[in-house]
């Protein structure tokens, strides 16, 4: 594993204004080979994965029967019969075994590679800085860095717009960091990200994205066809999407300068329990403690204030820079 | 390959997943029955399709709303791992994957323009989806 910087607020300016990198290895990576395996997980997520092109990259949400995230998967297609799949840490094998479940003699392989690879993030404005290949947005390509063969992925999301470097060999994932220090790349921690990520709005994995959510209201709407078909779940998020039934919002929350706030403080209006904190990070550029929450939806109009043990919050637009 | 959409029977047939009901005789579990009806619109099928010498693949694969959905297709012959079993002179081949799904089915046919097309009466879903072409067991 690479060292990253612990100083949050060198990380910040870097995604800001420069480019941050982090290690991001211990995330899941699985091969999928087959004829069949875009196929499958067509039938088993909410966007499209079939109909793709080699090089072609999308983003999905692997759902339950009744609509709720299994996982948010990024999908970087090689060939017909190849790709690659990025999950959240340690859930390669819960999909594999989901899949699998459902695969009666298709063509589908699915392989963890996570220990094999490795995976560098790099995310920031001044990206082109580095002078690597950089592919377009929602597309891989095979390069390589100091001569050490890897892929450059551009997601669009959901979280931080970023490169995904993924390093085919593990053994050389400590020079294929090197050069990118070399050129200019700043060491950031997750936690760096991760204000970026709640000043934008965006969802996490800890937080937002969990086995509890639907798509929708995670904010994943950009990653869901409604003109598809069918999929395990889609009746669900369809009539969530048609009827507008979702009962709860992702909002933001600001508190009053100086207080504070943490991860799963119930969020009370009238003294009823209304919603959630999810995920807490102080702001440098607003100075102050911000915060996303699901709320209800009668109580997630900006500007509504909701009570907490550590004092009253304000809801707010999405994302938090727009204030 | 057996996986082919339904579809490509003809665009009349659909599909629907009804409970068997308690009332009638249910279909023994070690087999999958299709009824007369049914096996004769297979039969006119692949006569229109000029088959001589046909079978109807019935299986499983992962998909629809549910996680499981019906295939059918009209092929030329068994495939290796097929349980082929015969009903009203007609072969059904079922791959033995399928088949643990499928055990006790009766696969009949609706007709008429309110028709459903072939329908499963599958004792094995224990829910399926709105429209009836995917279940779960």
């Amino acid at each position: 594993m690479q060292a990253s910087s612990t100083n949050i607020e060198v990380g910040y300016d870097a995604l800001s204004n420069g480019v941050a990198i982090l290690d991001r290895s211990h995330m899941g990576r699985i091969l999928a080979s087959g004829s069949d395996a875009l196929d499958l997980i067509n039938r088993f997520s909410t966007n499209e994965t079939v109909g793709l092109s080699d090089g072609d990259v999308v983003v999905t949400v692997i759902t339950s029967d009744i609509g709720r995230v299994k996982e948010l998967i990024t999908i970087a297609r090689r060939s017909a019969s190849e790709s690659v799949i990025m999950t959240g840490p340690g859930a390669e094998s819960s999909i594999i075994d989901w899949l699998n479940r459902y695969n009666f003699g298709e063509d589908c392989k699915l392989s963890v590679i996570t220990e094999d690879t490795g995976q560098i993030t790099i995310s920031g404005s001044q990206a082109v800085d580095l002078e690597i290949d950089l592919p377009e947005l929602d597309h891989v390509i095979a390069s390589e860095i100091s001569g050490m063969p890897v892929e450059i992925a551009r997601t669009s999301g959901p979280f931080l717009s970023s490169y995904e470097v993924l390093v085919q060999d593990a053994d050389q994932l400590s020079a294929v960091w090197d050069a990118l220090l070399s050129a200019g790349g700043t060491p950031a921690s997750e936690a760096a990200f991760d204000v970026l990520r709640v000043e934008q709005g965006l969802p996490g994995r800890s937080g937002e994205i969990t086995d509890d959510s639907n798509p929708i209201e995670a904010r994943l709407g950009s990653y869901i066809s409604f003109t598809k078909g069918c999929y395990m779940g889609q009746e669900v998020i369809a009539r969530l999407d048609t009827y507008d039934k979702i009962q709860r919002r992702l909002v933001g929350l600001l508190t009053e300068s100086g207080s504070s706030l943490s991860e799963g403080t119930a969020l009370k209006a009238d003294d009823r329990e209304i919603g959630r904190v999810t995920s807490v990070v102080e702001s440098p550029s607003l100075g102050r403690t911000i915060a996303l929450a699901y709320v209800r939806k009668a109580h997630a109009q900006p500007g509504t204030t909701l009570d907490s043990v550590h004092g009253p919050v304000s809801v707010t637009e999405l994302p938090f820079s727009a204030i | 390959m057996y996986l082919t959409s339904i579809f490509r029977i003809g665009a009349v047939i659909r599909l629907e997943v009804q409970l068997v009901s308690a009332s009638k005789p249910a279909i023994p579990a070690n087999t999958i029955f299709i009824t007369e009806k049914a096996a004769s619109k297979v039969k006119e099928y692949a006569a229109r399709d000029g088959m001589d010498k046909f079978g109807l693949k019935v299986g499983v694969k992962g998909g629809g709303c549910s996680g499981l959905e019906y295939v059918l297709d009209i092929v030329d012959g068994p495939s290796d791992d097929d349980k082929v079993i015969v009903h009203h002179e007609l072969e059904l081949y079922v791959p033995k994957m399928s088949y643990v799904y499928l055990a006790g089915t009766e696969l009949d046919f609706s007709d008429g323009l309110n028709g459903k097309g072939f329908i499963f009466k599958n004792p094995n879903a224990n829910k399926t989806c709105g429209c009836g072409d995917s279940f779960s067991a």
